[in-house]
């Protein structure tokens, strides 16, 4: 008759058994091959879209960005209470680098609001002398790749801190924010609309938001995002004509493969 | 991809450890890994989206090296040993080859969903946390494979009179 504490030494044998003494040492060393230099834009794409909802509040709750001016801070007020009630939206980006021919494109910021968490997606079209595709996919939980229509990276969202209220980029673009907070400044103003813009620095880039807003509903209608980088000699400049709000759009779509 | 060539670095003691006891073949291991490391770089513009990184390595190379398991004629030979022909002196192995042959022998026991628990437990070092995230499966499951793959392998070797 075994008792429970036979099987533990047994157990413990087994492992023992099993746990490699004679395991070679590894020689391979992991140098990075030769590839040509470009500047890799896509992430910034996303790292901007983001930016920009967080400039207008929409789906952060509580956080709010409190600009040294007051009539900024009342605009960011008014722009995050008409987001209450916003399920989507879309945003059309272009991003181009002057004198860098082969960095250009389109990027498609699409985020929604369901009932199971939030969902975005960035649609990427790459239109320098290499075009390409790519699409990020955000559920509440899993992350996909497709790159050129296949899909490439497929992974749990195991965290669960890292809904879009909290992405590490967004976290960072927080933080930069509020460090920044009182170089929120208003800079052009009409009847209808009303343009903010914040400066924010890290060590890739010295950024410049503008954003315009409606003094109609208080939403946020366009932005331009003006960064220099620090590291390599280029400006990178990202422009979104428009953003649309509320569009119908169901999980299906927003998840459906490209 | 700097990034990437300093993650392989660090963490290829515990990825050539899996490969090699999974692969039973030193030169192979160090092939997978480089393989691994060409195939991530080609990607590496898309890996900035990867949470964990250190797991979707391992995720990569338990893939590869399943690959070529299945496109591997010696494999299917080595198949045929099993507890039934191991004998006593066998458990105290001397070399590599020795220690792969018995672990494969006794991994080959149990199902390939909780060897495959335990080889990246024990040889790659990996928590079950880790494993679950490598894996997609969820915690619990693993847990439980890995119970019960040792559970297994005690009752065969208790069968075959070597404990």
């Amino acid at each position: 008759m075994k008792t429970e504490r036979d099987n533990e030494r047994m157990d413990e044998q087994i492992v023992n058994l099993l746990t490699p003494k004679h395991a070679p040492r590894c020689n391979v060393s992991f140098s990075v091959p030769e590839t040509s230099k470009r500047v890799s834009w896509w992430r910034y794409v996303r790292t901007v879209g983001v930016a920009a909802v967080v400039m207008i509040g929409v789906f952060f709750g509580a956080k709010i960005l409190m600009p040294g001016e007051a009539r900024a801070a009342q605009i960011i007020d008014r722009a995050m209470a008409g987001m209450k009630d916003v399920r989507s939206c879309r945003m059309q980006m272009t991003c181009s680098i002057p004198g860098k021919s082969d960095v250009a494109g389109k990027a498609t910021y699409t985020i929604l609001r369901a009932e199971k968490g939030d969902f975005s997606r960035m649609d990427l079209q790459e239109e320098s002398v290499h075009p390409h595709q790519a699409t990020f996919l955000y559920t509440p939980d899993s992350m996909k790749v497709w790159s050129g229509g296949e899909l490439e990276i497929a992974t749990l969202r195991m965290n669960q801190e890292h809904d879009l209220n909290n992405w590490i980029t967004l976290d960072v673009l927080m933080g930069k924010f509020d460090e920044n907070k009182r170089n929120l400044s208003i800079v052009h103003e009409t009847d209808t609309e009303i343009t903010l813009r914040n400066d924010k620095h890290d060590y890739k880039f010295d950024y410049t938001f503008e954003g315009v807003f409606s003094k109609i509903d208080g939403l946020l209608k366009s932005f331009s995002v003006h960064g220099e980088s620090k590291l390599d000699d280029y400006i990178m400049i990202f422009q979104c004509n428009r953003i649309d709000y509320n569009i119908p759009l169901t999980v299906n779509e927003i998840t459906k493969a490209p | 991809m700097e990034q990437l060539a300093r993650l392989m670095e660090e963490e290829k003691e515990d990825l050539y450890r899996y490969a090699c006891y999974r692969l039973g073949d030193e030169a192979e291991a160090e092939d997978v890994l480089q393989e691994v490391f060409l195939a991530l770089c080609d990607k590496a513009h898309l890996l900035a989206e990867v949470e964990n990184m250190r797991n979707y390595l391992f995720r990569t190379l338990t893939n590869q090296c399943g690959m070529l398991l299945r496109n591997r004629q010696k494999r299917m030979e080595m198949e045929c040993d099993n507890l039934e022909q191991l004998q006593v002196h066998d458990l105290a192995p001397q070399d590599f080859e020795q220690e792969f042959r018995l672990i494969d022998r006794l991994l080959g026991e149990i199902p390939v969903e909780q060897s495959e628990v335990i080889r990246l437990h024990i040889h790659g070092g990996r928590t079950f946390a880790d494993i679950a995230s490598i894996l997609n499966e969820p915690l619990p499951t693993v847990k439980a494979r890995y119970r019960y793959g040792i559970e297994k392998l005690r009752d065969g070797l208790r069968m075959n009179k070597l404990m």
